[in-house]
């Protein structure tokens, strides 16, 4: 019995080996690259390159979900710590996005030039180049509008929830987890990763949670969006910020 | 394979030793995550996330001659776990290797569809026992066990299998 054990499960697996890819995402992962795993969701691409900014900006590395978007970099040096000019954002991105001094209540005090890059399923680069978030402030509390002409298309996520001249403007909420790098995920937790309402950022000493909320819209070919993090504004406040900017 | 030597390179950043180290674990531990989670994709992830974990433990090995056990409790765990969560998520379909015993001669694909139905701890057993010839010391480290309880299962295991067996005339 013992050889027919040993045989039914050689016979079972013999002729099954692990794809290239497996090889591939290993070293990506390993040399802090993101890899492709089967979860892979174009539809989350906006909002992962968002909440890829939050979790940089908290100290930690994205994890694999945010497989589609890589930051090379917001070189601090770079920030323009005043309200700057649309002949400084040109000179510096190479585009004009729109966007106000003010935000309701929220001031625009700065603003951080990136380099960032895209990829499709394949890992084959979409797009690179510069891009521009805008920091507004009121009463110690920080919102940022992301902006991007990047000529990747991709989907906005989150549900409709306005249109202004013809602009739908998408809003949706989720949950920032900030984990130590050997953090395990429940099985909850992953569930909730693959219906996009958790982000998971490994590399943190210890576990911190944080809310965010995320409206986004495409005027122009430019890409917008708002973040929140830790300052639930709701959805009727950040469409009409939305309509502010885009009526600019 | 002398990890002694090779994972001093890996550390050292080298690739061709971590080639060298996937080519000698990348098979077995693909196969034997398939056997434990049943199917194809879960099984790429588990050797997916199990070489990204230990590789990115390596210097915290006490000695690295420990790697190949550390290496398959690192697989066993993750395999469990994201097994577990396919289930949930109710992702098995095509990929399930279940679906592929069919194909195998009748004899092997009845026992092998008896080892599947196993539950989970047991098959773990079964597998690292009989696919991976590991001894009983060491598939006690590697899930975690005294000797006593893996003894324990592959007995249960057996005699589930036997029953089964039995029933369907294997024996002829």
């Amino acid at each position: 019995m013992d050889n027919k054990i040993k045989e039914a499960l050689n016979c079972a697996a013999e002729e099954y080996s692990p794809s290239d890819k497996v090889y591939d995402n290993i070293l990506m992962e390993l040399k802090g690259e993101k890899s492709m795993k089967k979860s892979f969701n174009i539809k989350r691409f906006a909002v992962c390159a968002a909440v890829a900014a939050v979790l940089l900006t908290a100290g930690v590395t994205a994890a694999g979900h945010f497989v589609y978007y890589a930051e090379s970099g917001a070189d601090l040096r770079d920030r323009i710590d005043h309200a700057p000019t649309k002949e400084e954002v040109a000179e510096t991105v190479g585009y004009v996005p729109k966007y106000t001094e003010t935000l309701g209540d929220y001031k625009l005090v700065s603003a951080q030039p990136s380099d960032s890059s895209y990829y499709d399923e394949n890992n084959n680069e979409l797009a690179s180049g510069k891009e521009i978030s805008f920091d507004y402030d009121y009463e110690g509390k920080t919102i940022s509008l992301f902006t991007s002409d990047s000529p990747a298309q991709f989907e906005q996520t989150g549900d409709v929830v306005a249109t202004v001249e013809d602009v739908d403007i998408y809003y949706s909420k989720f949950t920032n987890k900030f984990v130590p790098p050997d953090y395990k995920p429940t099985a909850e937790e992953e569930k909730q990763v693959e219906e996009g309402t958790l982000n998971i950022g490994y590399g943190s000493d210890e576990i911190r949670v944080s809310e965010s909320e995320y409206i986004s819209w495409t005027d122009e070919e430019i890409t917008y969006s708002i973040l929140t993090t830790d300052n639930v504004l709701g959805e009727d406040v950040l469409a009409d910020m939305a309509e502010t900017i885009i009526n600019s | 394979m002398d990890e002694e030597k090779l994972i001093p390179r890996i550390l050292d950043g080298d690739e061709a030793a971590f080639n060298e180290l996937y080519t000698a674990y990348s098979l077995k531990a693909y196969r034997t995550a398939l056997l434990i989670t049943g199917n194809v994709q879960t099984a790429e992830d588990t050797v997916q996330e199990t070489f990204v974990t230990c590789c990115r433990s390596l210097k915290k090995l006490k000695s690295y001659k420990a790697f190949p056990s550390y290496f398959y409790r690192v697989l066993t765990r993750t395999a469990w776990r994201l097994s577990s969560a396919d289930k949930r998520t109710d992702q098995l379909d095509e990929n399930s290797l279940a679906s592929a015993a069919a194909d195998m001669p009748k004899d092997y694909s009845e026992l092998y569809e008896a080892i599947a139905a196993l539950d989970t701890k047991l098959r773990t057993t079964v597998v690292l026992f009989y696919f991976n010839d590991l001894s009983v010391r060491d598939i006690a480290r590697i899930t975690g066990v005294l000797e006593g309880t893996v003894k324990s299962r592959l007995h249960n295991a057996r005699r589930k299998l036997s029953k089964i067996l039995e029933k369907e005339d294997y024996y002829g």
